[in-house]
């Protein structure tokens, strides 16, 4: 697996999004689709909403009822 | 990130104007409670982030920044309430003015408006961590776990991570619970369907052959195979049934059958005695208050066991530490076990029932929406209570309470009511009635409702296995998300833990020198132990001293901080802090910071002048770079002890004839400059246990310090034959000679409270001498060029110079060996 920098923000480490960095690569090598790791992707690290509406559309996609 | 070079602070807080220079280096701010030194810190926040904690979040009622930032005497004007600070960036190489106004908090003027500043700005406002008081500091030491976890997980934004973790949990956990109602749906639509059908199993091959029968019959062409999108009735025309009433003979004499299996089931001697026993076992328990106590207790228990998954209590919000909560109601558990077992049991026995009646309820109300197509609902409208009630009470079984409840549903279930037997009999002679349909109308009927059922059945499966897929996905997403932020977080807290234990020692190596300290992360929790002299690890408020404690908190922070900002960890604001730490480890304290932390700008206010003095003295401070708040009042704010400012205030005094105020104002100041100097010039003095000294019992020692310094000085010079020396030390002896004359205060330590006792029944022309007397002796014990008093360097071991921090007075006191 290649090394992915430490997110950062102004050069400081932001422990969140190393977490969050984590999980997903996990993920992803667990086989967990990639547009469901994308959609996690952009909550988390990009939109920075954790709610359970944005997560659950994050998992299971906008067409999923809910 | 940033190091504060100035503060200019107006009608904010308790502050009506008051600038203070930082340049960017270590500063304390010093004076008694309530001289407005948490203004200060109020303001460096403000002007940083926007905010003020104290005045924001919970518990804080109605106070806020917007209402209560201003002056109390501007509150009407919250534009007037500004705090400007001239901030240094050093990755930039900029320098930075920032101004907010509490009518605007989040527009502040920057300049320049830099996009790089902007972002530095914006890392700032997210980090007001910066600033930290005695309160938030003990949080990270005598927390519980829980709390502990919540303060630190706060420090370092974990609290992002910790409720993804709940929120994924709560994700996961509610799509576990949608699985087990659309199973059962789906068995439901299964049996529907196989009854439709006239097959006993359900297969492709057996649903194709009864399909192809009937499509023969109608000479439709036989289906090969069965997908998802395959219709039994494919190339049928209309109309679909041939009956008027719309209703299928066959089946619904099938689906008479069927419910009258049911009430036959539920009326059968085998259900009445599981109902029977069910009662009994439920009497015993409703019969002894006690146990029915615990049934109560149990159930809550254990519902409230898979309900904790957040930080705090639902109820009253208070934060609880989620493993011991669950270890203490485990326990109660355990004690109810006997109760549990039988419950469990109670409830495995009710639980086929609980189906049956759910399925005659489901028939009752098939049977009827039969009977409104054949235009005769009178006929099953009196099923239509029952079938309620035996849905209610299907949904009640789940559960065993209300015991008295649940007997009395069971009691009444021991019997079918006569009425709906012959609700269904009617029905049934009704739908006898009906013609039989020709061999082609039977074979579209049963096209028609197989259809009809498979369709009904596959939606069901569907969203069956999409439901179970969903939750596995859920638990899945959640499994590895737990597992991949534990990692993470036990190598954070490793790494914290090193720190904080080297900062810890480096602090109390006098006597801790081997000290350690366990971090041990879980979901919810932060476990903290810290060695005790090599006795055990314990929670750090078990042995460890208050100072011991108010030290491990600081450490703990700045370990955190360090791990959180690196190398942009510039500034802090310790509000406070370490009070009670003895004074031989402040001075470690101070080394601390100033050696581990060269780049960091700390602003420390404190009410205690001796630890003011222990910064200056270990470094930590140096030149002007700290204010002392003499006191505080609502109109005029905190006042410093500033020089200039000291005697012209003395002045205005005198010209208003108030000699009282006068003389009360010289006293204080000459209390204040009499304990710098004799600590300055190393006086003996006789020392005091509770630390209050009088004027009389300070300057006195001071002057005669200073003669003794005058003479080595003097004897020093000879030895070297330094006569220029010499002659300027002979001229300021004896201006300092003639000065302590004309202000006799060398006589006070013959009676300490005369002269300055009866300075207030002095007159305006009497006491006008005084003042300028004493203002000419104070100004004997200062440098010539900078005005900084004397000191005696070093400050401790053999007295080596008489000299200021300016360095153009540095008089030698060793003689020539």
């Amino acid at each position: 697996m290649a090394v992915v920098p430490s997110p950062e923000i102004d050069g400081k480490q932001d422990i969140p999004a190393q977490v969050f960095e984590s999980f997903l690569l996990e993920l992803e090598s667990t086989g967990a689709s990639s547009e469901m790791v994308a959609r996690l992707r952009k909550t988390l690290l990009d939109d920075r909403i954790f709610t359970e509406g944005a997560l659950k559309t994050a998992i299971f996609g906008e067409e999923m009822p809910q | 990130m940033i190091r504060v070079d100035s503060i200019t602070i107006k009608e904010f807080r308790g502050i009506r104007d008051l600038t203070l220079s930082l340049k960017g280096k270590n500063f304390a701010v010093c004076g008694p409670n309530g001289t407005g030194k948490s203004g200060v810190v109020d303001a460096l926040e403000f002007a940083l982030t926007g905010n003020v904690s104290r005045l924001s979040g919970e518990g804080k009622g109605e106070v806020s920044l917007k209402a209560h930032g201003p002056h109390v005497d501007r509150r009407d004007d919250p534009d007037k309430a500004r705090v400007r600070v001239l901030i240094t960036i050093p990755s930039l190489s900029k320098t930075v003015t920032i101004e907010r106004s509490v009518k605007a908090p989040a527009s502040p003027v920057i300049t320049p408006s830099d996009q790089d500043v902007l972002d530095v700005l914006q890392h700032v406002k997210m980090h007001p961590e910066i600033v930290l008081s005695r309160r938030e500091l003990i949080n990270y030491v005598l927390a519980t776990p829980g709390e502990r976890a919540q303060e630190v997980q706060a420090l370092l934004h974990l609290d992002r991570v910790e409720q993804v973790r709940s929120t994924l949990l709560k994700i996961a956990n509610a799509c576990d619970k949608q699985v087990a109602p659309q199973a059962s749906n789906a068995k439901y639509t299964h049996d529907n369907l196989i009854r439709a059908l006239e097959i006993t199993e359900l297969t492709n091959g057996k649903v194709l052959e009864a399909a192809n029968t009937r499509r023969a019959i109608l000479g439709l062409p036989a289906l090969f195979e069965l997908t998802e999108s395959t219709s039994l009735k494919d190339g049928m025309s209309q109309p679909e049934t041939s009956q008027a009433s719309g209703v299928s003979k066959k089946q619904a004499l099938a689906d008479i059958q069927v419910t009258r299996e049911s009430l036959t089931e539920l009326g059968s001697d085998s259900t009445k005695a599981l109902i029977s026993g069910v009662v009994a076992d439920l009497d015993v328990l409703a019969g002894d208050s006690a146990i029915e106590a615990s049934v109560k207790l149990e159930s809550f228990y254990s519902m409230g066991m898979g309900l904790v998954e957040r930080e705090s209590c639902p109820f009253c919000d208070d934060a609880w530490d989620l493993d011991k909560l669950r270890l203490h109601v485990q326990g109660k558990l355990d004690h109810l076990r006997e109760v549990s077992l039988k419950r469990k049991a109670i409830e495995e026995r009710l639980a086929p029932l609980a189906s049956l009646l759910g399925m005659i309820a489901d028939n009752l109300d098939s049977l009827t929406r039969q009977a409104q197509q054949m235009k005769a609902s009178l006929v099953m409208e009196g099923t239509n209570g029952f079938s309620i009630n035996c849905r209610e009470i299907s949904n009640r079984l789940t559960t065993i309470l209300p015991l008295a409840s649940v007997i009395q549903h069971l009691t009444n279930l021991s019997s079918v009511p006569d009425g709906i037997i012959n609700a269904i009999s009617s029905f049934e002679t009704l739908v006898s009635a009906l013609p039989e349909p020709t061999k082609q109308e039977g074979a579209r009927e049963w096209l028609t409702i197989a259809q009809e059922r498979l369709e009904n059945w596959r939606e069901s499966v569907r969203m069956y296995e999409i439901l179970k897929e969903r939750a596995k996905s859920a638990r899945g997403v959640y499994d590895i998300y737990v597992t991949t932020s534990d990692k993470k977080l036990v190598g954070l807290y490793a790494a914290v833990e090193r720190d904080f234990s080297s900062l810890y020692r480096f602090a109390n190596r006098d006597d801790e020198d081997k000290f350690n300290a366990k971090m041990v992360p879980s979901m919810g929790k932060l476990g903290f132990d810290v060695d005790f002299y090599g006795r055990g690890f314990f929670p750090p408020g078990a042995y460890h001293s208050e100072g011991h404690q108010d030290s491990m908190g600081l450490c703990l922070y700045l370990a955190l901080m360090r791990h959180i900002q690196g190398a942009g960890f510039t500034f802090a604001v310790l509000d406070d802090v370490l009070m009670s730490v003895d004074a031989g480890h402040r001075r470690e304290v101070c080394t601390l910071l100033k050696t581990e932390f060269p780049d960091t700008q700390f602003v420390l206010t404190t009410h205690d002048q001796i630890w003011l003095r222990h910064m200056k003295t270990e470094g930590l401070l140096v030149g002007r770079s700290s204010v002392l708040f003499r006191n505080w009042c609502v109109d005029t704010g905190p006042s410093q002890w500033e020089e200039k400012d000291v005697w012209s205030e003395i002045d205005g005094h005198i010209e208003r004839n108030d000699i009282r105020a006068a003389s009360a104002l010289l006293r204080h100041y000459l209390e204040y400059v009499s304990a710098e100097l004799c600590h300055r010039l190393r006086a003996p003095v006789e020392y005091r246990g509770d630390v209050q000294y009088q004027l009389g019992e300070l300057l006195p020692p001071a002057i005669a310090q200073m003669r003794t310094l005058f003479k080595r000085a003097k004897d020093a010079a000879s030895s070297w034959n330094r006569r220029e020396t010499l002659d300027m030390l002979s001229e300021r002896e004896t201006r300092f000679a003639d000065l302590v004359k004309a202000t006799k205060a060398d006589a006070w330590q013959v009676n300490t409270s005369v002269h300055y006792n009866s300075w207030d029944s002095l007159g305006k022309e009497d006491f006008s001498p005084v003042v300028k007397a004493y203002r000419e002796l104070l100004g004997s014990f200062t440098c010539l060029e900078c005005g900084e008093y004397l000191r005696v360097s070093p400050d401790r071991e053999t007295a080596e110079s008489l000299r200021c921090d300016c360095g153009a007075t540095n008089i030698n006191l060793k003689k020539k060996p």
